[in-house]
């Protein structure tokens, strides 16, 4: 089942989901807004062994991800978890401060004439912003959740993919792409 | 303004009010304010449009109405369609729709490719579902607390029914990423400064025309109906028609606020349209005093203002700040600020204006009909000055 | 007839979620003719308290089971404290109870973000209420079942309660005439404080209810206090039993709708059927005969 709920609705689903008796075993789901954070409110028992895809789990083993886990929980206490929009609201703050630094101007025109190439050491892996369309390159991930409620990765890209936004690379999507 | 303008009595002390705030809309905001300080205060008064119109059917007509997000959402999503047909080009379409959708443009997209029929619609599509609804409604007399109740539910309905349509509307993402307006490069600064002058011109002509309603004849039935529906009734009028009237005005206005919206936030979207939304727009009526002229409009811009500064340094604490401030001025001060000045006066002379009379039995027991609209506080005196 | 099944169980699970949620408010609305927008946050608050409870007592079903009174109770002493403190000086304006008491819902809502966080919390259900009970032509979930059943439960109580009890005779009494029923010495401050106390106590034990099928957070009660009102309205006042078609009825309906097209055009078409409704009955499926004009 390749889920793309958002929000609320995820919490009756897993609820609806583990009612009509189904386990990640029978018929897994792989869900894309699913992130640490939402484990604790959607209940860990309803989600282990399910699999979703981010780019950043707290269990990444880096010098860069643990220093980011240590202050986030010293900051927010022991029992918060990190997720992968929190890395990414994190790691832009950094990718800006770079493009400031590159440009020497925080005029939005210098900053966004500087952004190509910039690149950071985030706790997810290096980024890259891509000067045609401005997303980064960032290295995929899929997890499956643990009964510890961390999300442990099972399978990565191995290195970052750069973004296709508008789909240029993919055959069956000719003709979609203006 | 409201106070001065209380003071000097009749027509001039409105004639000030208008010359003031003209001034302090076209001269010294655009003089003071940076650029970003000033689109911001655009969006204020798109609120301050609808809240003119909330003032006219709730103040003076006694509606509760908590679904202005609708009509505002219908102007705003009329706008929005056209400003995407736009960029898109002669025969392009909407880029959230060759994502999302089909990439066939549905057939009801078509007539706002043409701004004419763009401008109408801002206009008449709010005003047209105003005119239906309310024509059911008030003929019905359903009203009171099931009138506030419908209205607050077609607001939930609305909203659920955009975020469902993702492929011909962008659904939760609402419509945004508009690059023109009638042609004009919205990223540059001195047309985003134009849109300014556009709104804050709206504000004011929507002003004098409410101002002249209510020095009119079908102002003072207006305020009789909220006052005595009944009576109004047996004196040979037909309280429906004049509800429905105001009704359908306050639609338009928040459905011309919703389209000048657009282009000055750049997006509109669900949650400018729902419950939340709705009943927000209220508040700042509230406070303002919901009967006075340019109290709503007043109250609409210190709310949003304070919204702005609170939320920028305490983002929490705002909540409990919107939260008292409802509990407070409608629980003790339901005239709003502008009576509070009436109130001291009259308090001073000994005799309690603000007072309400207590309820009789039958007022408490009859939901469905329920009791007329409490006098307001000072209503009177500042429909005298209105005059 | 397996679908037709399992969609009017679907319908009867919905209107018993939408009846839960209205029933308080027909007493408080439908009876006393205040429209509380903050009933909604005292679902909220029944909610989280099931979800402190599991804190306390780790087995799920008992802390259930014990969930559902000191959810009426902190419902309840919440809609006490409402009432006392502003809602007793406002009963000759009920359209300002309604923004007053949204003013109420905004500040708790923040104040359970405060406490609670913004995230969902878990509150985790029994085993005996997941999986599915197996019917025989069709299977549902246990803990829709459940709930069908708690709300069975209470509008047989609380119409034993208004029928039989000398509590209920003062609450039918002070809502059929107030002025006699004063006259006769009922105290009229403390039924309303007891109707209001019933009515939010019933808010609680729905939101205890509502941990076993959605999400626990701040915005619970928002979620479902518009249909709830909507109840109360096409169910018509002063008669619980038109909140009991009316949930129902709308439950049914909005399942029948989804079959046949999505949820969302469902949602609208209701509103649609309820506008039309009130055009034939103004007043909602009963009303009390008054010969008051106003």
């Amino acid at each position: 089942m390749f889920n793309t709920l958002n929000g609320d609705s995820n919490v009756a689903f897993f609820k609806e989901y583990k009612n009509a008796g189904l386990t990640a075993a029978a018929m897994p789901v792989v869900s894309v807004s699913i992130a640490e954070e939402e484990v604790g409110g959607v209940g860990v028992d309803n989600l282990v062994g399910q699999l979703t895809a981010w780019n950043y789990y707290q269990t990444i083993d880096s010098p860069a991800n643990k220093a980011f886990v240590a202050a986030f929980k010293a900051k927010y206490g022991q029992a918060r978890v990190t997720s992968d929009p929190m890395e990414a609201a994190y790691t832009s703050l950094f990718l800006w401060k770079a493009m400031v630094e590159k440009a020497k101007s925080f005029q939005t025109d210098d900053i966004r004439n500087a952004a190509a190439g910039v690149s950071h050491a985030a706790p997810e892996g290096t980024v890259t912003v891509n000067g045609e369309n401005h997303h980064i390159a960032k290295t995929a991930l899929i997890g499956k959740v643990a009964p510890d409620g961390l999300i442990y990765t099972v399978w990565s890209s191995g290195s970052p993919i750069e973004p296709d936004p508008f789909l240029r690379g993919y055959d069956w999507a000719k003709g979609l792409s203006g | 303004m409201t106070a001065l303008a209380s003071r000097l009595k009749g027509n001039q002390g409105v004639l000030l009010g208008f010359v003031l705030g003209a001034l302090a809309l076209l001269v010294v905001a655009p003089a003071m304010l940076s650029d970003f300080r000033l689109s911001l205060f655009g969006r204020f008064i798109c609120y301050a449009i609808v809240a003119v119109g909330i003032g006219l059917a709730w103040g003076r007509g006694g509606m509760l109405i908590l679904g202005q997000g609708v009509f505002f959402g219908l102007g705003g999503y009329v706008m929005a369609m056209h400003l995407k047909l736009a960029d898109a080009g002669p025969s392009g379409v909407p880029d959230f729709m060759r994502l999302y959708g089909s990439g066939q443009l549905p057939i009801w997209w078509e007539p706002f490719r043409s701004p004419v029929l763009t401008l109408l619609g801002v206009v008449l599509i709010p005003s047209l579902v105003a005119f239906g609804l309310g024509a059911a409604i008030f003929r019905r007399r359903v009203r009171g607390a099931y009138f506030a109740i419908l209205s607050q539910a077609l607001a939930a309905a609305f909203a659920i029914l955009l975020i469902g349509q993702v492929a011909t509307i962008g659904g939760f993402n609402g419509l945004n990423g508009f690059r023109s307006f009638f042609g004009y490069n919205l990223f540059d600064p001195v047309n985003k400064r134009m849109l300014f002058y556009i709104a804050a011109v709206t504000l004011l002509v929507l002003l004098l025309i409410v101002w002249q309603l209510y020095r009119s004849r079908y102002g003072e039935l207006l305020v009789a109906v909220r006052d005595q529906e009944e009576r109004v009734r047996f004196l040979g009028y037909d309280p429906a028609s004049i509800k429905l009237v105001a009704y359908v005005l306050a639609a338009a206005m928040a459905g011309i606020a919703g389209a000048l919206f657009v282009p000055i936030v750049g997006i509109i979207s669900p949650a400018n349209v729902g419950v939340v939304a709705s009943i927000t727009f209220l508040i700042g009526v509230a406070i303002g005093g919901r009967a006075t002229l340019f109290g709503p409009v007043l109250g609409a811009l210190a709310v949003a203002g304070a919204q702005t500064t609170l939320s920028e340094s305490f983002p929490s604490f705002w909540s409990y700040f919107q939260g008292a401030l409802f509990v407070l001025v409608v629980a003790f001060l339901p005239g709003g600020l502008s009576s509070l000045g009436l109130l001291l006066r009259s308090q001073r002379v000994g005799v309690r204006t603000g007072h309400i009379e207590p309820p009789s039995p039958a007022q408490r027991v009859d939901v469905g009909r329920p009791p007329p609209p409490e006098p307001l506080s000072g209503v009177r005196s500042r429909s005298e000055a209105g005059r | 007839m397996q679908a037709l099944l399992s969609q009017l169980f679907a319908g009867l699970s919905l209107g018993s979620v939408l009846l839960l949620a209205a029933l308080g408010l027909s007493l408080t609305f439908g009876q006393m003719g205040v429209i509380n927008m903050a009933h909604g946050e005292f679902m909220m608050a029944g909610a989280y308290t099931a979800f402190m409870v599991q804190g306390a007592i780790a087995d799920a079903g008992i802390s259930l089971l014990l969930a559902i009174p000191l959810g009426f109770l902190v419902g309840g002493v919440m809609g006490v404290i409402l009432e006392a403190t502003l809602i007793h000086r406002m009963y000759h304006r009920p359209l300002d109870t309604l923004l007053v008491t949204w003013g109420v819902a905004l500040i708790l809502q923040q104040a359970a973000r405060d406490i609670f966080g913004a995230p969902n919390v878990e509150v985790r259900a029994p085993g005996w209420l997941s999986g599915s009970i197996d019917l025989g032509v069709t299977q549902v979930p246990a803990a829709r079942l459940f709930i069908l059943a708690l709300a069975v439960t209470a509008v047989v109580g609380l119409s034993l309660l208004l029928r039989t009890t000398p509590l209920g005779r003062r609450i039918r009494g002070v809502v059929q005439n107030r002025d006699l029923a004063e006259t006769v010495g009922v105290c009229t401050r403390s039924t309303d404080r007891l109707t209001f106390f019933i009515g939010s106590g019933l808010a609680g034990i729905a939101g205890v209810a509502l941990t076993l099928l959605g999400s626990t957070g701040p915005t619970l009660g928002t979620n479902y206090i518009v249909d709830a009102f909507l109840v109360v309205v096409a169910g018509g006042v002063a008669q619980i039993k038109g909140a009991v078609i009316a949930a129902f009825g709308l439950g049914l309906l909005q399942a029948t709708f989804e079959y046949s097209t999505t949820a969302s055009i469902a949602k609208v078409l209701v509103f649609v059927v309820i506008v039309v409704f009130l055009q034939i009955r103004p007043q909602g499926i009963f009303s009390l005969r008054t010969r008051s004009l106003a």
